[in-house]
């Protein structure tokens, strides 16, 4: 066998192992996008899977309780809502009517355990107005 | 003056689209005057843009809040300094500002052609004035053979940077108008994001898109070589495209990497979450292109040196590019940063179409000239620094590759099966962790592994005390209890390239000083200033262990709490103790119209008090939310990093401390990296590396008659 057959072959094991590598890491680490209403419609078959919720902050509904540092607010997309639970300070940009993606479980009581807050923008410098043209 | 601007656009256009074709048909023909046109033409274009850019800048601030751009990212309080970064804080604006660059370097490349043309003309005896550079029958100089490559490639490289600045007028006189007006004029601008209101986030873009832009002249070169047929001369020139575009890629690379390492530095201070990297898609962007530009210029050493990789390179250059078009678009469009948010579709599409012509054309090219891009000779060896380079390849083009298709998966899974699927940072993290030690590894190994063939006394020689040093840190560290073990191992593989780089200036520094009687100061200072591009790349490849060791102690070793305190209340993370003091309002010292609350809070260790630092809340007059300020006590071994959240009228407040380590070794390791790419980059007396290298090596690799291929 040539010495360039043998590299081609070893370059060849190394993207194959790191294929492989990429799809068992998708498998385990992947997570659906949803709206509020798709969320709801399948929170039962979701069970403990991480996933990501997008809709709008209803600021009404924002509550800090400092002393157990929980953050509650719900989220809407129009025509469903879903309560959310975090426990942590409240990141900046929590406007009422911002687009706000959530990551986390669906609780046992119906409301959504929150891992991680992503407000959305703040890598985007379009500023907010123009942004959401 | 937006009438004025607009037209500079359209007149631009045509301008461009006048010298692409002057120069191809000039060329095509061997017509040096319409070549000169074509020129003249890229020249004219830089005025064009010129005046579209500065007639925006001065629209921003003077405030002439009938242009919907200005109106959206200026406004009458906003200090003039921003008002300048105005100008790239929207789409219009940054598709302007890469139009701008972009003619810019057309113009230096066009010139540097013009120049090497004059220089050949002046050398060449009155007889046989043709067209076409062809070298004398002797031998050239190298000199001489880089000036009749520049003149041959420059106007055709300069033809396709033209090309691509076509597309950039296109979306500037059709989606992304940035001098469009306003039905209804405002008083007054909504000005910018107040998170934007740092020197970070001014410099951030700007290095970006130089980076960004640069990346095209190294790819327009890469198609002019392939453009050159087999006219005489041809073959010299056409080898030479990786090293005339050498410089273009290196400082690409190095605005590319500053903008990253500012936009990290600008999340960590201002973004107020403790972190720098989120794997946040416009992160990725950036990131994707920098590994295989990386991967570009360790290939392109290849080609160079050897005559190898011609097809890798030409694929990489372009793959390079194609990313940075992406990144563009990423950065500025809502594709990927919602669910079911397709923002600006019509834009998307003409981003799409751009990029599948510049497949097609590459593809064309490279299919045409397939001969062009065949391997001047096999590799010799497994152990080399061929096969350790191409080791290097594969693992940064692996990395690129699974960070591309983790930021488009949810475009993907949108398409196929129409649900949005994400891939969260641990799928980044776990993959990044092998992929990033193995490449610091081969970033200590690399550099001392010989060309052609490399011997075991060779490699025992060079690695002997730096993998002894790796190995009694890594038992010391594991003995002492530090755990994960993966942070160990990503410590160790930092230490056996800091070693590796160290050794390699003493020993360099010893030998110098020995064989030419001088000072150790003088002979470190000759050796590296007559080796620039050796020692310059030594020292990139030290920050990369530095920036690695930051990276690996905030992750493994961060601690943080949080805690709702009232005055007098302390909490302790780790070793430190955070008393709360007071929590006050001010008007902001820097901005007026702002008003902040703050919290005094002294920072103490062992019952020591270091500091008092004061994270705050800042109010804006046009803002309904208040923006946070971090309070960061930073130190070489670790930063205490204070967040202030909510309050009650009892002065009840809650705060976050984090302590992050070593993160101070990202940034000393982001300038170390820049100097380094800076020294690479300087001018060297021509010459100076071939006569300097024989002395540098003991007789070892010497004596096995192949030395270590260096810089000559």
């Amino acid at each position: 066998m040539s010495k360039r057959a043998r590299i081609a072959i070893g370059v060849t094991v190394v993207f194959v192992a790191l294929g492989y590598l990429v799809f068992t890491g998708i498998s385990r680490s992947a997570t659906y996008y949803l709206t509020v209403s798709e969320m709801k419609a399948k929170a039962a078959t979701l069970g403990t899977r991480s996933v990501r919720v997008t809709g709008k902050l209803d600021g009404s509904s924002l509550k800090w309780d400092a002393t157990k540092i929980l953050l509650t607010f719900d989220l809407t997309d129009g025509t469903n809502r879903v309560s959310a639970v975090y426990h942590g300070i409240k990141p900046d940009g929590m406007d009422d009517g911002r687009d706000i993606v959530i990551e986390g479980k669906v609780a046992g009581d119906g409301s959504f355990d929150v891992n991680n807050i992503l407000v959305k923008c703040p890598s985007k410098y379009e500023s907010q107005p123009a942004g959401g043209k | 003056m937006p009438e004025l601007g607009s037209m500079a656009l359209y007149v631009g256009l045509v301008v461009a689209a006048y010298s692409v074709l002057a120069l191809a048909v000039g060329l095509r023909a061997g017509n040096g005057r319409v070549v000169g046109s074509g020129r003249g033409g890229v020249i004219a274009t830089l005025l064009a843009t010129t005046t579209a850019s500065v007639s925006l800048l001065y629209l921003l601030i003077k405030g002439d809040f009938s242009v919907a751009y200005v109106a959206d990212y200026s406004s009458r309080t906003l200090p003039w300094f921003y008002k300048i970064s105005a100008f790239w804080a929207g789409q219009a604006g940054s598709l302007l500002l890469w139009l701008w660059l972009l003619s810019i370097y057309a113009t230096a490349v066009v010139l540097a052609g013009a120049r090497a043309a004059r220089t050949l003309e002046s050398d060449r005896p009155v007889v046989g004035r043709s067209g076409a550079a062809k070298p004398s029958a002797a031998k050239p100089s190298a000199a001489k053979a880089e000036t009749v490559a520049v003149a041959a490639l420059a106007p055709r490289a300069a033809a396709f940077l033209q090309a691509i600045s076509l597309f950039f007028f296109i979306l500037l006189v059709s989606v992304a108008k940035p001098f469009a007006k306003l039905a209804e004029i405002p008083t007054d601008g909504q000005g910018l994001n107040p998170l934007l209101e740092n020197l970070g986030m001014v410099i951030h873009p700007v290095a970006l898109y130089l980076g960004y832009v640069g990346f095209a002249v190294p790819f327009a070169f890469a198609l002019a070589a392939l453009t050159l047929g087999s006219r005489p001369g041809a073959e010299m020139a056409r080898s030479a495209w990786v090293k005339l575009s050498r410089k273009w890629t290196l400082t690409a690379w190095l605005f590319l990497s500053i903008g990253i390492l500012t936009g990290m530095q600008w999340a960590y201070v201002e973004l107020g979450w403790g972190g720098y990297w989120a794997w946040d898609p416009v992160e990725n962007a950036s990131l994707i292109p920098w590994l295989t530009a990386t991967a570009l210029i360790h290939s392109a050493m290849m080609q160079e040196r050897k005559g190898l990789l011609k097809f890798w390179n030409v694929a990489l250059v372009t793959v390079t590019f194609l990313l940075t078009i992406f990144g563009t678009y990423l950065t500025r469009s809502d594709i990927l940063s919602s669910v079911h948010a397709f923002g600006d579709r019509q834009m998307g599409l003409y981003f799409l179409g751009f990029l599948l012509v510049v497949v097609a054309v590459t593809v064309g090219l490279v299919i045409a000239r397939r001969g062009d891009v065949a391997d001047d000779r096999p590799i010799e060896a497994y152990i080399s620094k061929e096969t350790s380079f191409l080791t290097n390849n594969v693992l940064l083009a692996g990395t690129a590759f699974v960070v591309f298709w983790g930021t488009i998966f949810p475009i993907i899974t949108r398409n196929l099966i129409g649900r949005e699927v994400a891939v969260g940072a641990d799928f980044y993290n776990r993959l990044s962790l092998p992929l990033g030690l193995l490449i610091l590894i081969l970033a200590g190994l690399c550099p001392l592994i010989a060309w052609r063939r490399s011997s075991l006394k060779n490699l025992r020689d060079n690695f002997l005390y730096p993998l002894a040093a790796a190995l009694v840190f890594a038992g010391l560290a594991v003995v002492l209890g530090m755990r994960p073990f993966w942070a160990v191992i990503a410590f160790a593989s930092a230490v056996f390239v800091v070693v590796t780089v160290v050794l390699e200036f003493v020993k360099g520094t010893a030998v110098r000083a020995r064989s030419h009687d001088e000072n150790p100061a003088a002979a470190l200072g000759r050796l590296t200033t007559r080796n620039r591009r050796r020692y310059g790349g030594y020292l990139v490849h030290l920050a990369v262990a530095l920036i690695a060791v930051g990276i690996v102690g905030s992750t493994a070793f961060k601690l943080q709490d949080t805690k709702t305190l009232t005055p007098g209340q302390s909490m302790t993370v780790g070793a430190y103790t955070v008393t709360y003091q007071k929590l006050d309002m001010r008007e902001s010292p820097s901005h007026k119209d702002v008003v902040e609350v703050f919290a005094d809070m002294s920072v103490a260790r062992g019952g020591k008090q270091l500091a008092v630092v004061e994270p705050k809340k800042q109010f804006y007059p046009n803002r309904e939310e208040p923006g946070t300020e971090v309070a960061i006590l930073g130190s070489l071994s670790r930063d205490v990093y204070v967040i202030l959240s909510n309050w009650d009228e009892s002065m009840t407040a809650s705060f976050q401390v984090m302590v992050n380590p070593l993160v101070a070794w990202i940034w000393i390791g982001g300038f170390l990296l820049a100097f380094g790419t800076v020294f690479a980059l300087w001018p060297q007396a021509r010459g100076a590396a071939v006569a300097e290298y024989g002395t540098l090596r003991r007789a070892p690799a010497v004596a096995s008659g192949r030395g270590l291929g260096g810089d000559a």
